[in-house]
């Protein structure tokens, strides 16, 4: 094989390692977001246009607005970006992106627990939450919650939906008394 | 699966006055598009229309206006899109309950999109809940509930069948006892009304009453220690027998239902459920025949004698029948909550130590003790308030089991004293009423024993009436394969939402060897599964020698297989019997052929213990390089038609590596061989080299042709040249 165009490929190759690893930071300088026709969203940054974008966030439990990962939708979701601080963008870009990242995750927060009803190794819950009144079934086995912090609870159903509790201290003394069991 | 649901009656008048065609699919969307929830929301598709049917109202689409429908996996949700003109266009947003459905619909719609009316996507995939009280079915998708066949009675007798003979002798038994302890008391009474009182017995008498409280007492004693060895040899017989279907079911049921399930879950039940069932046999079903007896023939008699006084003895029953349903769902909820903790601390216990090394090395010691000692200090609150409750519980239910004999004194007393009743008669009263106490207090447990055995056999029957998912043909080909394999166009994926194969062709002769390459994730691993039959593909076929890999019998077809795995498995045992694994009948003649074939036999010889050492857990530790050279030593001996090798090498020093890829050239030689590598240089003697990317075949041919194409092989090639090369710069 040619020595020079081998040359050639290991020094892109370091380049693209090198870009790898750079944080592209997305801020209102360089980076427009517009809705689409078709109710996603849009990317115009440094001369390159994104006719749709996926937005990850980094930290979806414990930052929801900091280091968003911007990424192209297609299946190797390359990162085009990130944003460090949402709000660092005009009140309707902010608005623009949060109705996309709420597209994109969908963890009801519970507000109230009506009844968990438990029979034959399953619970039945039946719940409040931001979303509407909803009723979902958790396996008693292990692993159905996971506690983000002491006080925040995530709990997983049968079909892989994610529920969340914001704040133990949230609730009422007997709704704490029906989820002791599980967490 | 069910991809055509019924849509509620406004929509399908709708329907019908939209269009003339019939509904193909159609699902229930249970989010509106501002991410609530919401019952209002179909998506309904015919051979030429899409409709969106929410709030009353519907938005049509021409399929033909139509580029494509796809269903996008986001987190804990899914969307539909559509294109149209370049454009994507969100159609419908669906929780995680909805996924698989309209993955599937999606499918089905692309299909239309592209005029091939005829093929129908239908979902193999099973309903989880019940379609009429919405709780979850277990594998053998009866609801525990809804269905009308008494399950759990049909499997508990089942068990019982051929064990009817033993049980039959054990209620005679207890039938006796019984007739023996209530007839002791009438003795007494005789011994007390006829001699003590009048004073008018002899020793001969006494030396009768003695007599016969000794025949009562021996024949109890030899009748209870026969009822124990009987329920004792019919508990374990019985435990015994779930035991063996459980493991054997185990075995046969596919990957897929093994994946699906917690391995420590799996263990429990074989050990766990089948030892609750054995207890509940041997200490609680043999009894209930004696306490039932006992208990209905106590009240009889009573009633006979005085049913004033066996009223008074009853009078406390209801009390303690409302007593236990009361406390005990709380007894049981805070028993599990002491088991929930117990449970905790084992799993932390667990994780520290499988991880001890790294806890060391950043010196993680006390961290990790204080956060074990949390733990123990909230299992010690739960077990000391639990203790607590029972100290104060438990004497509470033995007064009330207790206060029938204290009214019985009273007014039996009272009785004799008016001369309504003789003393014996009152002596006997009171042993009836404290022999009540026994299948009282028994049965105040009954149904917590009930619930424990019905929970344990759902959990062994969930098991073994699962349906296999590998379905074996009525008349399946047993005879010895060649090794040409077709795949034809073969969708497959773990979850019906996410293919992890798309779409995937290619021949290959027998003999040739196919090297897979792809970026981890791609789905090189999942092809040698499906070639493998550990799953059946979704779509597609696999043809081996012409005929589909379904029309084989599977055991047969497994048996011409050799793999050779990245994580050696040996079992514990010696390295014989390892490497006899697949061949149990090999030579000792063929095992050191085998070994020296596969490059082990000098490093076997060289070991004390030779081919009888002790290799696995507790056993001999081996290097990775003799572990893998064992497994293709294993592989050799079985003499296999169809070779896998699935990054066999990628765990090794160099020098192993070489041994290892000596002996599996030797191996490969007139086989037909899939190899994965991530180390390229492995597959250089590779035939063809297929190029996985984005779960379909992106390039194939020999090494020469895809460096020559500059594709990704080439892209692959040069970074691991990078890689190899970078120490050399420095």
């Amino acid at each position: 094989m040619d020595t020079r165009k081998e040359k050639d490929i290991l020094e892109i190759e370091k380049e693209n390692v090198a870009e790898l690893l750079k944080i592209n930071y997305l801020t209102p300088e360089n980076a427009e977001f517009q809705h689409t026709k078709g109710g996603f969203v849009s990317l115009k940054t440094n001369d390159r246009f994104y006719k749709r974008v996926n937005f990850h966030r980094t930290f979806p439990f414990t930052d929801k607005d900091s280091f968003i990962s911007v990424r192209e939708p297609d299946d190797k979701a390359r990162e085009i970006g990130i944003i460090e601080n949402l709000q660092a963008f005009d009140a309707e870009t902010v608005k623009i992106l949060n109705e996309q990242m709420n597209l994109r995750y969908f963890t009801p927060k519970i507000l109230k627990i009506f009844s968990i009803k438990e029979e034959y190794g399953y619970a039945y819950w039946s719940v409040l939450t931001d979303k509407g009144p909803c009723k979902f079934t958790m396996s008693t086995g292990s692993g159905s919650t996971a506690k983000v912090t002491d006080r925040h609870v995530l709990i997983k159903d049968i079909d892989e939906n994610r529920y969340e509790i914001m704040d133990l201290d949230d609730l009422t003394t007997k709704e704490l008394k029906k989820i002791d069991l599980y967490i | 699966m069910d991809l055509n649901i019924a849509l509620p009656k406004e929509y399908q008048k709708i329907l019908k006055q939209q269009t003339e065609e019939t509904q193909r699919y159609c699902g229930a969307c249970d989010i509106d598009l501002d991410g609530n929830y919401t019952s209002d929301f179909y998506i309904c598709v015919t051979n030429r229309e899409l409709f969106i049917f929410k709030d009353h109202s519907f938005t049509k689409y021409e399929l033909q206006s139509l580029e494509k429908v796809k269903n996008d996996n986001q987190v804990n949700c899914g969307i539909l899109i559509a294109t149209i003109d370049g454009e994507e266009i969100l159609l419908a947003k669906y929780s995680m309950k909805n996924l698989s459905r309209f993955a599937y619909i999606a499918r089905g719609i692309q299909l239309l999109i592209e005029k091939n009316e005829t093929k129908q996507i239908v979902s193999t995939e099973r309903e989880r809940v019940c379609k009429i009280c919405g709780r979850v079915l277990p594998g053998t998708m009866h609801c525990p509930k809804c269905d009308k066949e008494h399950r759990n009675l049909k499997h508990f007798y089942e068990i019982c069948k051929p064990y009817k003979w033993p049980l039959l002798i054990v209620l005679i038994m207890m039938m006796i006892g019984t007739t023996l302890d209530l007839g002791q008391q009438f003795v007494f009474r005789y011994f007390i009304d006829g001699f003590l009182i009048p004073q008018t017995g002899t020793l001969l008498n006494i030396a009768l009453f003695f007599l016969a409280l000794l025949f009562v007492s021996v024949t109890s004693a030899v009748l209870y220690l026969v009822r124990y060895f009987i329920c004792n040899r019919l508990g374990t017989s019985i435990s015994l027998d779930l035991r063996s279907k459980l493991y054997n079911k185990i075995q046969e049921l596919s990957l897929t239902f093994i994946n699906k399930r917690h391995p420590g879950a799996l263990i429990h039940r074989v050990s766990g459920d089948t030892d609750r069932i054995r207890t509940f046999m041997q200490d609680t079903f043999c009894d209930m025949f004696g306490q039932f007896v006992t208990l209905i023939a106590l009240t009889v008699v009573m009633l006979i004698l005085n049913w004033k006084l066996a009223l008074a003895a009853f009078v406390f029953v209801p009390l303690i029948i409302v007593s236990a349903r009361i406390f005990w769902p709380h007894v049981d909820r805070i028993y599990r909550k002491q088991w929930f903790k117990y449970d905790k601390i084992n799993n932390k216990l667990q994780d520290v130590l499988s991880g001890i090394r790294v806890v060391k090395v950043f010196g993680k010691e006390k961290d990790e003790t204080d956060k074990f000692t949390d733990l123990n200090i909230e299992y010690a609150h739960v077990e000391t308030s639990n203790e607590k409750f029972f100290a104060t519980f438990y004497p509470l239910l033995s007064f009330l089991l207790a206060a029938g004999s204290y009214l019985i004194v009273y007014l039996g007393g009272t009785d004799v004293l008016q001369g309504k009743m003789s003393p014996g008669e009152l002596v006997q009263f009171v042993s009836y009423s404290s022999m009540l106490l026994g299948p009282l207090s028994w049965m105040s447990f009954l149904p917590r024993r009930i619930i424990q055995m019905t929970t344990s056999l759902e959990r062994v029957y969930d098991v073994l009436d699962e349906v296999n998912d590998i379905l074996e043909q009525p008349n399946t080909i047993q005879k010895p394969i060649e090794g040409n394999i077709s795949l034809q166009n073969i969708v497959f994926g773990y979850k019906s939402f996410e293919p992890v194969i798309d779409g995937i062709s290619l021949d290959v002769k027998k003999g040739e060897m196919i090297g897979i390459v792809g970026s981890s994730g791609s789905g090189k691993s999942t092809i040698i599964n499906l070639i493998m039959r550990l799953y059946d593909v979704d779509d597609g076929s696999i043809l081996v020698d012409g005929i589909n890999i379904k029309d084989y019998d599977i055991r047969n077809y497994h048996k011409q297989l050799g793999v050779v795995l990245q994580e050696t498995f040996l079992f514990s045992g010696t390295i014989l019997n390892n490497i006899r694994f697949a061949k149990p009948d090999a030579t000792m003649e063929d095992v050191i052929y085998a070994a020296k074939r596969a490059n082990a036999h000098e490093f076997i010889c060289k070991l004390p213990d030779g081919y009888n050492t002790y290799v696995g857990e507790r056993g001999y530790t081996l290097s990775g390089g003799e572990k893998q050279r064992i497994s293709i030593a294993r592989a050799i001996l079985n003499d296999p038609k169809i070779l896998i090798l699935d990054e066999a090498t990628s765990a090794l020093d160099t020098e192993s590596e070489y041994q290892i890829q000596e002996a599996m050239e030797r191996l490969r030689q007139g086989r037909t061989t899939f190899a994965i590598a991530h180390r390229l240089s492995t597959l250089r003697n590779a035939d063809r080299i297929m190029v996985i990317d984005d779960h379909k075949c992106a390039e194939i041919g020999t090494h020469d042709e895809l460096l020559r194409k500059k594709g990704i092989y080439y892209g692959l090639v040069m970074a691991q040249l990078q890689m190899s090369k970078t120490p050399v710069e420095k």
